[in-house]
């Protein structure tokens, strides 16, 4: 026996020999009985690997079938969440295109027509670099720091009284979206006051920020017939508030 | 075909995942086999698939691999279950010659012989188990042995390889007296 004579067994039992090697080998195997017997022994252990092959192959299958029947008992509960899932996906996603694209909300007709009113009270003290408390509030509300300026409007407005502080005030307070604090600030101008329909204006942008549409059109529509300041904007604005 | 005839054994379960469903509900139409025996009948049927593509019989496939692997079952159905199969074999949709190459013995069909071989084996190291088997049963070359268990050269496969062919050989004989 040579040690390739293993590998030609192989072979020869897998019938992977050319025909020229395979009657090579059965001429020999016809004459050499210690080949016979190995060629007898290969077939065995041939024998043996495949049926190793066989159960384990047949066992992997075994475990595919036992998980796909794990996983297809847990899917109604999957699919259940699966389902509740995507409808709230859906929901908030419908929420969010209604915020976005629903002209008429709240917030966007906010975004759209809400602008803070020009700082017309100290704009001396910007250029002498804010030394007084109000050039310091005012600078903050004209950068938009309205939180800051909403305090130090606010001390300003109870030491001294002035409605254009509260005014100011009301705007900054409007701005971030605290309609509820804002609405007084303009509700105490009176009729003679120079910031009267200013504040009417700010007014029904506050009503339409809290949701309340009928006070927004009456003050809309107050302006619009009797007031001096956008005009035009506030009749856009009644006509998209139409019910 | 070609990844299989290759020795891909993995890609099974991928078939097994894909035609499932499809081959329990056609062959339940034909039987009134259980789930187990629909399961056992398309794991068989899957060996089978495999055992002629790695013998190199399926390499020109003439038929789609659903058509062959309906085949392979509906002959099964057939030669097992004849006492529940509602309906024949009849005319079969595959070439006469790649139906007579279904008739493959499954060794895990086991008589006292195999049993015994099994023990042998049992008796050879996890890593010798695994290269017989990588090599004998699935087909690899010396090359994908080298890379799937991570010999420096093929040398060292070979001589692996021998070494366990050796043992077992070894085994086979002190027990030929009981096996054959």
């Amino acid at each position: 026996m040579e040690p390739d004579d293993y590998e030609l067994l192989h072979d020869y039992l897998w019938g992977r020999l050319e025909p020229a090697a395979r009657e090579a080998l059965e001429a020999r195997l016809a004459v050499d009985s210690e080949l016979q017997e190995a060629l007898d022994h290969e077939r065995l252990l041939c024998k043996a690997v495949q049926s190793m092959g066989d159960i384990r192959l047949k066992a992997a299958l075994h475990d595919e079938e036992q998980f796909l029947r794990s996983e297809a008992r847990l899917r109604p509960v999957w699919t259940r969440l699966k389902v509740a899932a995507s409808i709230l996906i859906l929901a908030a996603f419908a929420f969010i295109l209604y915020q976005q694209f629903d002209p008429g909300s709240s917030d966007n007709l906010l975004a759209t027509y809400f602008e803070p009113y020009p700082n017309l009270i100290s704009p001396l003290n910007r250029a002498e670099g804010h030394e007084t408390e109000l050039g310091q509030a005012m600078a903050n509300y004209e950068r938009g720091a309205y939180n800051t300026a909403i305090r130090q409007l606010d001390q300003l407005s109870s030491a001294s009284g002035d409605l254009r502080v509260g005014f100011y005030q009301g705007v900054a307070l409007l701005a971030t979206d605290q309609y509820r604090a804002a609405l007084p600030h303009f509700q105490a101008i009176p009729a003679s006051h120079r910031l009267y329909w200013e504040a009417h204006w700010y007014q029904a942008l506050c009503q339409i920020g809290r949701g309340d549409k009928a006070s927004a059109r009456t003050a809309l529509k107050r302006l619009i017939e009797e007031g001096n300041y956008q005009q035009q904007r506030a009749r856009q604005l009644l006509e998209t508030l139409k019910p | 075909m070609a990844a299989l005839s290759r020795g891909e054994y993995q890609l099974l379960r991928q078939i097994y995942r894909e035609y499932r469903s499809t081959f329990f509900k056609w062959a339940s139409r034909r039987s009134s086999l259980g789930e187990d025996d629909l399961a056992d009948l398309f794991q068989d049927t899957l060996l089978i698939l495999y055992k002629n593509a790695r013998a190199g019989k399926l390499e020109v496939l003439q038929s789609r691999l659903k058509t062959y692997l309906f085949g392979i079952g509906k002959r099964l159905l057939y030669e097992r279950y004849q006492a529940q199969t509602k309906v024949p074999p009849g005319e079969d949709t595959l070439p006469q010659k790649e139906v007579e190459e279904w008739s493959i013995q499954l060794q895990y069909e086991q008589d006292h012989q195999s049993r015994l071989l099994q023990q042998l084996i049992g008796q050879l190291s996890a890593k010798c188990q695994q290269l017989l088997l990588l090599h004998f049963y699935h087909n690899y070359s010396v090359e994908a042995l080298q890379r799937v268990l991570g010999y420096t050269k093929p040398e060292a496969v070979r001589v692996s390889r021998h070494r366990c062919s050796k043992k077992l050989r070894s085994l086979v004989k002190e027990n030929w007296s009981k096996l054959s």
